[in-house]
This record gives structure tokens, C-alpha cells and sequence, in this order.
């Protein structure tokens, strides 16, 4: 049980990144790579101030996904203002960010062991002792409640991220942005200031990236410069995963199947953990467990199990392929 | 009212592939009239409307619309007093979203997009009223990606989205060049519903001289980025295609002869 | 009006559209939750004098491979055998933040009976998470930073463990015998490694203290590991390079010895290994015996010892490695005191 709960935390403090790289792989369509830098500036902005216990846990959040947001922004100004290619100006900051991250700590790693974190305080408000090992029963399975507490904070938070998330892609300006991913030419008639608009995207993109490791830091007790690497290759794999699984790209079910692709993903590598003993394989089996899930279901698909559902609203729409020459 | 100035563009300037695609045009379009602008392939009739448009900034000259100097304005800034339909059908829509979403943006331009709802109810009873207008049976799929669209009915939604908010100047690139003749006479009839509707300012491209005789009250030929001929009022109606193709034919035996004079000219005298 | 789908639509359409994946991750949790059950049953059964060991390493790296063979080996030594005393799982997070915590998670859940730790990210990871079960750390510079505790003799309840710091003094003494003049000496490191960079410190205070100035040059990627030795070797009056222990240098360091020997410096080595790579010579207090020391300090917990009442160590032994071939080509002489103290030679 703990495994589980442990498992689900960090693949629900993960999603948080998986929805911010949703924003520019999906809307924008390229994968910004500054996200690994921001992700590690986010745990490391974070470490360092509830080291330094001036800010409430949350202010820590704030700041520190402030923090990304400037990361992303200057991301967005080198690749619309100086024209730079997408993927280098990602590459770029992500580099700057590392030595950043190192002058924001001091140090490669700081240790945040007994210090209060969104975590405690969200034990301290269900009055959970953070010393004694209390466990509750979930369905007749005895589960750490401190384990349980970690698991619905990084459930709430998750919610939180994606329902604002979907509300602002739902507002004028969020139509603007994703316009302008989609067509920036009809966005720039339709008068939207797209270079404004990527690097807004950008920032709120990375500001979520950014959040994800202010919580990774706070939850694992210690922020690492090396936190972020890999990150955005798995936040992606989050996003199509989730993708594949939900085959719909709504922007409701996009930013709930990231989530779950997230959540999905981690279950997979904490079985692979479980049962790849040798070390070597873990990442192996983790990749043929992933290729299994997705292929799984198309096999099925044939049968009437996975049967897709007629969509009377999409019936309706099926037009003949386009008249154009 | 719009005002162009002795308008120059150079394109890759300095390089071999250096192309002046506009010189000294300078033109005048009164408020509510229609002007075609007639050229042929790479006579720079897009690039004038283009430059219109803010896709570029001018190397010189001005461009005032209503009193307002936007010669300098980026795109968008533009954008607030300008609509467009472009030639190809896809361009003028985003095809992941839907056909609400797209008509939401449509209705703010020129406007301060905010943090407030773009689908609000009352928004998508003013998008099914207008979507009906144009027939086609698209205002209950307001809620489908406008990528399921054929080109056609996306074109009429580009144009109903252009005028959405009565723009100061509609420009029309080609707009139903890359139709079918059936779907492009279509769009083509709505887009005189929709101008004289609403008496906007239009500027068209077009290649067709058909097109350029049936619609606007002034033809305007463009020729290697100069305005070689200006018909309108009376010198406009009495215009026949045939009257056009032979100024087209004139011009061809003069982009022969030209570079076989200077042939022989260069072999005479260098 | 436009008439839009009602909301007792969308509570149909939404969770027909999410049922595939939902079910997916129910049977992903149904199969984690029922198959970490047997483990918990399973070590039950056989608690006793069989013990059920853990190796978690952060990364895959020479020191870290080093440090989970010294575990195996001090094992061994103790005249415990696999398979009639003991079995031991091992775990490797492959530098992934996030699948450390689920190995945490998955060891903690799985009840071992003394969980190892290889570098300093492991031990945090597990010092944040298990309160319980014995942890012994090994290839950890400053397990005070890291917040294992107040002071190697008070700390965290259930850790211990071996601090993996080199013998600086003692490499700056070996410098000065060998080359009484030497007047600066080198090294790459990592500033991303909170090892490295105390190290790199400890090495500058160590020498600065006998007259001699240290050049570093910083290198963040395997990559930049050959490039940040020809710089260190060119045009900057280093005599020796004295190379710390870390990950990077560590995989990377026949670039370090390339760059060194086209301007014929010599190498020194905080890694046992490094002399017979072609070093001069290597001083080390390595991980590899740090991993040994950690074997040995859990099987005093196995036998009962508490760890609280275990301080932390320092690695026991030092050991001196000379490869004469490579003294030689670099052009140093190794004075006779110095020969005849080494453990071994390289020929």
C-alpha cells in the first residue's frame, strides 16, 4: 500500500509537469526543453526558501513557480523577438538555468529534513503526527496515513492545476493562445499578438514545470541540480500515453488523460520495480511495459470489449475529405 | 478612406535573388468602394495587399487608413481595423478548434481579449444566429472542429469571420482560387451579400478577369510591382474581359520583345 | 439559440471517453497493490536468520558500480554467504528523481531488514521516507549536509554509515615527497555533485595549507569532460593533476589522463582503480573500500547493534597504487620511501 500511495504522489506531483508540457508540445507543437531546467529551478527556489523558513509552504509554491515563469518568458522573448529556433532557444535557457540553479542553492543539493513543507502542513491541518506511524484502513488494506495525506494533497494540487488550466484555455485569451498554436496566420489577421501569446504560453507552461518540482523537492526532503534531467522525455511519454489511452483531444479530456497518462507511467515503473530485480533491466522492462499498454488495447480493439463506441455528435460531422484541390 | 504613398519593397535585397516587388505605388481607395486588383502570376498584386495587410513592413512610402498612419503597425495592431480571407482555405481558420472557438476570436478583434469565458450562452446564440445566415447548415455544429470542414465552408466561415466586427477595410487575397468553380462561385456570392450588406471597403486580388469585370467599381493592373492601368466609374463598366485579356496579351508581347531587344542590343553595343 | 449538449450528456460522454484508461491504471494498481502484498507476506515467513538485504544507488556509475562490489565483497568478508545468510536485492534509479522515490517506496513497502544506500540523493530519499529499517550509507561526502544528523556521532536513529572522503593531507604529502618543488597542481570537477564541489574544497584547504595553489575547471557533462581537461593541462603552469573521486570524472577519466599526458603531466588518483587506468599513482580511500566498510558496519546491526549508537565512520584504509610505466612517461621519479610503502605496483 504504501508502494501504491507513493506511486500515485509522484505520478499526481508529475502530472503538474506533464499538463505544463501539454501547453507547449500540444498547443504550440514543439517540445520546450527549458521545462527540465525549470523543473529544477522550481526544487531548488523551493528548497532554499523553506530552508530559510521566511515564507509560509505555499508562498514557497508561488515563488518558486514564479520563478519558472521567468524561465519560460525568456524562452518565449529568444525564440519570437531574436527569432531563435524554438528548440535551441529550450536548449539554451535549460543550460543557463543549470548553473542558475546551482548559484539559487549555493551548492549541487540541499537537504530539507525536518523542515515544514506543504506536506507537514497538510499533516499538521488533519492533525497527522509527522513521528508516529498512524494507519488507517482503505477497503481493508492498512495504509500509512501520512502516505494517504501525501496522495490527496498531490491529488488536490494536480485538480487544481488542471481545472485552472482548463478554465483559462476556455477564456478569450486562452482561445487566442491556442489559435495561435494552431494557425498563427489566422491568429495575426484576427489581431492576437502571437508573439505575446507564445511566450505567455511559455511561461505558464514552464511555471507548472516549475511547480512540479517545488512539490517533488518538498515531498522527497531534498532538491537536487540534477532533479530535471530526463523529466520533460517522461512528461512527454505522460501526455501521449494518455493521449493513446483516451483518443480525444478535447481540452477537458487532454489535460485529464495527461494526468492519468502521468499516473499510469509511474505505475508501470513502480511494477517494473517490483519485478525487474536486476537493476540493469528496470528501464528496459519499463519501456516494453509502456509499448504493451499502449498496443494492448488496439489489439482488443478488434473484440467487443474495446469496441469504440459510435459518437453520435461525431457521425454527424463526418464530412466527405475536403473538396479542395 | 485608404492612402498609399510611393510604397517600394525589395525583396533579399543584395543577394542574387533580389526581386523589387513593389515601386512607387501609390493609390487611393475612397471608403465604401471596391477595388480589384488585377495582375498577373508574380506582378506583385498579393505583395501590395500583403504590405496592406503588415505581413511586411515597407522599405518606403506610408500607409494610412482612415487618417490613421499604421505604416509601421505590426500585423496585429492591424488587424483591429483590417479583415482578410486568404487564398488558401485553410488558412484563415484553426483547424483544432471549433467552429464557436474560432468565431470567439473572430469576434475579438479589435476588441481587449480578457480572462472571461469565450463560449458564454449568449456568445453561441449570436454565433448560431449569424452561422445560419450563410445556409449551409453549419450553425448546429458549432462545436465541431472546423478541420472536418471542406474547403468551401471553411472559406465562408473566414469570411464570415473577417467581417465579423465590420472592418474600416476587408482584404481578399484569391479567396476562392483554391475553391471548385461550383463552390467558388458560391463564396463569391456571399462575399457580395456580405459588402454591400454591410458597404465595406474591399481590396481583391484576383487573376480572373471575369471576376475583376462582374465585381467592384475599379480595376487596378499591377505589372512587375507598378500600377500600369487604374479603370473605374464610367471606363470601368464599359470594361469586357476581352478588353483586359488584350491588355494582358500587350503586355506578354512586351516581356517577349524586351528581353530579345536587349539581347540584341547588348550584342551591338557591349 | 444554439442548442448545446446538457450536462447530463457530458456526465455519460466523459467517463465513456476515459473508462479504457481508467481501467487500465485499476489493474496497474490492483497488480502493484496484490504483488507488493505477497512481497510483505513473503518476508514474513522467512524472517529469522535469513535477512533480506536492499542496494539502492542513485546512478550508474563507475563509483557507484565500485561501491555496490565493496558491499558485496565486505559481505563476504564478514563470513556471511549469499543464498544460506542473506539475499540482497539491488536498485538502481538510473538518475531518475522520481523512480528513486518509487524504489524508496517499493524497498520500505517490500520490509528488508538493512537497506543500503550508494550517494547522496539515495540517502536523502531514504532518510526522508524510512524511519524504521536500518539503513547503512556508503559514497556520501558530507552525510551531515545531507541531513543525516547533527554530528557523526548523533544522528538520524536507523543510519549509519561510512563517509567516503578522501585523505587530502595525506595526497598533498605524497605530492610534496615526490616533487618537493611543485608549486600548483590540478583537477576537473563537477559543480553538480555535492561531493565534487567539498572535495574540490577540501583538496584546496589540504594543499593551500603546504604552499601549493589548486586550478580547477569545471566540467557539467560527460562531454565536457575532455575539453575541461585540456584546459586544465594547457597554458596554465599545472604540475600535477591531483584528481578528485566523482561520477563524472570518474566515467570520463581516460580523458583526463589523454589530456595529461600530451603535455606529459602527471596523474595522481583518488580512485584505486585510476592507477592501473594509467596513473601515476592512485592514494585512495575509494568506494570500493567504503562499500566494504558499510558491509561491515551492517553486519554489526544484523548481530543486533543499534545503529543509533554507531557513529559514522571515515573509510578505514587507505591504499597506494603505483604504475611505474606511467610515472616514468610523465617523467617522475618515485623516491624510495614512497615505493616502499605502496600496497602494489603496476608494472
Amino acid at each position: 500500500m504504501p508502494l501504491l500511495l507513493g506511486t500515485f504522489t509522484i505520478g499526481f506531483i508529475l502530472s503538474i509537469l506533464a499538463i505544463g508540457a501539454l501547453i507547449s508540445f500540444r498547443i504550440f507543437n514543439f517540445a520546450d526543453i527549458t521545462s527540465e531546467g525549470s523543473l529544477a529551478l522550481g526544487a531548488s527556489a523551493a528548497a532554499v526558501l523553506i530552508a530559510a523558513r521566511s515564507f509560509d509552504p505555499f508562498t514557497v509554491l508561488l515563488i518558486a513557480s514564479a520563478a519558472g515563469a521567468a524561465a519560460g518568458a525568456v524562452t518565449g522573448v529568444l525564440h519570437t523577438k531574436f527569432k531563435i529556433n524554438a528548440l535551441l532557444a529550450g536548449i539554451l535557457v535549460m543550460t543557463a538555468l543549470y548553473s542558475v540553479n546551482l548559484h539559487v542553492m549555493g551548492k549541487s543539493n540541499v537537504a530539507l529534513m525536518n523542515e515544514e513543507t506543504v506536506f507537514t502542513f497538510f499533516n499538521k491541518c488533519l492533525s497527522i503526527s509527522e513521528t508516529a506511524n498512524k494507519t488507517v484502513s482503505v477497503f481493508g488494506w492498512p495504509a500509512g496515513a501520512k502516505d494517504l495525506s501525501g496522495a490527496a494533497l498531490s491529488f488536490i494540487l494536480a485538480l487544481v492545476c488542471g481545472t485552472a488550466l482548463f478554465w483559462f484555455l476556455r477564456t478569450e485569451l486562452g482561445s487566442a493562445m491556442r489559435a495561435t498554436g494552431d494557425n498563427p496566420q489566422m491568429a495575426s489577421a484576427l489581431g492576437v499578438n502571437t508573439d505575446l501569446m507564445v511566450i505567455a504560453g511559455l511561461a505558464l507552461s514552464n511555471a507548472l514545470a516549475a511547480l512540479s518540482g517545488a512539490l517533488l523537492a518538498s515531498y522527497q526532503g531534498f532538491a537536487d541540480v540534477q532533479i530535471g534531467i530526463g523529466m520533460l522525455v517522461w512528461g512527454l511519454a505522460s501526455v501521449i500515453i494518455g493521449e493513446t489511452l483516451v483518443r480525444e483531444k478535447s481540452i477537458g479530456l487532454a489535460i485529464t488523460s495527461a494526468v492519468m497518462g502521468s499516473v499510469f507511467f509511474r505505475l508501470l515503473v513502480a511494477i517494473a520495480l517490483r519485478f525487474g530485480m536486476n537493476p540493469n533491466d528496470m528501464k528496459l522492462i519499463t519501456a516494453l511495459f509502456v509499448l504493451m499498454a499502449l498496443i494492448l488495447p488496439s489489439l482488443g480493439r478488434g473484440g467487443k470489449f474495446f469496441k469504440k463506441k459510435a459518437d453520435p455528435k461525431e457521425d454527424a460531422a463526418a464530412t466527405k475529405p475536403s473538396e479542395i484541390v | 478612406m485608404l492612402e498609399l504613398n510611393g510604397l517600394n519593397k525589395t525583396f533579399n535585397y543584395g543577394t542574387p535573388d533580389e526581386v523589387k516587388a513593389l515601386s512607387e505605388v501609390s493609390l487611393g481607395i475612397a471608403s465604401g468602394s471596391f477595388t480589384v486588383i488585377l495582375g498577373t502570376n508574380g506582378s506583385g498584386k498579393s505583395t501590395l495587399l500583403n504590405a496592406v495587410a503588415g505581413t511586411f513592413i515597407v522599405d518606403s512610402g506610408a500607409i494610412r487608413l482612415n487618417g490613421r498612419d499604421i505604416t509601421a503597425s505590426p500585423e496585429h495592431v492591424r488587424a483591429a481595423f483590417i479583415g482578410r480571407v486568404f487564398q488558401n482555405p485553410f488558412s484563415g481558420t484553426a483547424p483544432n478548434m471549433t467552429i464557436a472557438e474560432n468565431l470567439s476570436i473572430a469576434s475579438m478583434r479589435g476588441k481587449n481579449r480578457r480572462f472571461s469565458t469565450a463560449l458564454s450562452g449568449a456568445a453561441m446564440d449570436g454565433f448560431y444566429s449569424r452561422v445560419k445566415e450563410l445556409n449551409m447548415g453549419l450553425e448546429d455544429r458549432l462545436e465541431n472542429n472546423i478541420g472536418s470542414l471542406s474547403g468551401g465552408q471553411r472559406q465562408a466561415l473566414t469570411l464570415l469571420m473577417a467581417c465579423w466586427n465590420r472592418p474600416e477595410l476587408l482584404l481578399l487575397d484569391e479567396h476562392t482560387a483554391a475553391l471548385d468553380p461550383k463552390t467558388g462561385a458560391k463564396v463569391l456570392e456571399l462575399t457580395k451579400t456580405v459588402i454591400e450588406k454591410d458597404k465595406l471597403t474591399t481590396f481583391m486580388v484576383t487573376h480572373s478577369m471575369q471576376q475583376a469585370v462582374n465585381l467592384g467599381d475599379r480595376i487596378v493592373m499591377v505589372y512587375k510591382g507598378k500600377i500600369i492601368h487604374d479603370f473605374s466609374g464610367a471606363d470601368k463598366k464599359a470594361l469586357k474581359p476581352k478588353d483586359l485579356y488584350e491588355l494582358f496579351e500587350d503586355i506578354k508581347r512586351r516581356e517577349m520583345i524586351d528581353p530579345a531587344t536587349s539581347e540584341i542590343l547588348k550584342a551591338n553595343y557591349v | 439559440m444554439y442548442k448545446r449538449l446538457k450536462y447530463s450528456e457530458w456526465l455519460i460522454y466523459y467517463p465513456a471517453k476515459l473508462f479504457p484508461a481508467l481501467a487500465l491504471i485499476f489493474a496497474a494498481s490492483a497488480l502493484l497493490l496484490f504483488s507488493s502484498q505477497k512481497a510483505a507476506e513473503k518476508a514474513g515467513g522467512t524472517a529469522g536468520k535469513f535477512f533480506r538485504l536492499a542496494v539502492v544507488a542513485y546512478s550508474d556509475t563507475p563509483i557507484s558500480e565500485e561501491g555496490r562490489r565493496g558491499i558485496k565483497d565486505g559481505l563476504m568478508e564478514t563470513g556471511m554467504d549469499e543464498k544460506r545468510d542473506y539475499e540482497m536485492a539491488e536498485y538502481s534509479a538510473h538518475s531518475d528523481a522520481a523512480a528513486l522515490n518509487g524504489i524508496i517506496d517499493a524497498v520500505k513497502n517490500a520490509d528488508y531488514d538493512l537497506i543500503f544506500t550508494i550517494s547522496t540523493p539515495a540517502l536523502q530519499a531514504a532518510l526522508k521516507k524510512i524511519q524504521k529499517t536500518p539503513v547503512v550509507f556508503s559514497s556520501t561526502g558530507d552525510p551531515i549536509g545531507a541531513g543525516a544528523g547533527k554530528s557523526f556521532s548523533s544522528h538520524a536513529e536507523n543510519v549509519t554509515g561510512i563517509c567516503s572522503m578522501s585523505d587530502f593531507s595525506g595526497m598533498i604529502k605524497l605530492v610534496k615527497e615526490i616533487s618537493p618543488d611543485v608549486k600548483k597542481i590540478g583537477t576537473v570537477f563537477c559543480p553538480a555533485e555535492i561531493n565534487s564541489v567539498l572535495y574540490k574544497d577540501c583538496l584546496k584547504k589540504a594543499a593551500e595549507g603546504e604552499g601549493i595553489s589548486l586550478e580547477t575547471v569545471p566540467a557539467n557533462s560527460a562531454g565536457e569532460v575532455a575539453d575541461a581537461a585540456n584546459s586544465l593541462c594547457e597554458g596554465r603552469g599545472v604540475e600535477i593533476i591531483c584528481q578528485i573521486a566523482d561520477n563524472l570524472s570518474a566515467a570520463s577519466f581516460p580523458a583526463i589522463l589523454k589530456a595529461a599526458a600530451a603535455e606529459r603531466i602527471p596523474v595522481f588518483g583518488f580512485i584505486e582503480s585510476d592507477a592501473k587506468k594509467g596513473a601515476a599513482l592512485s592514494y585512495a580511500k575509494d568506494y570500493y573500500r567504503g562499500g566494504i566498510d558499510s558491509a561491515k558496519l551492517a553486519f554489526r546491526i544484523l548481530k543486533g547493534e543499534k545503529p543509533a549508537g554507531i557513529p559514522f565512520e571515515y573509510i578505514s584504509k587507505t591504499t597506494l597504487v603505483i604504475n611505474k610505466k606511467a610515472a616514468e612517461t610523465a617523467g617522475i621519479k618515485i623516491p624510495k620511501a614512497v615505493a616502499d610503502r605502496a600496497d602494489s605496483f603496476i608494472e
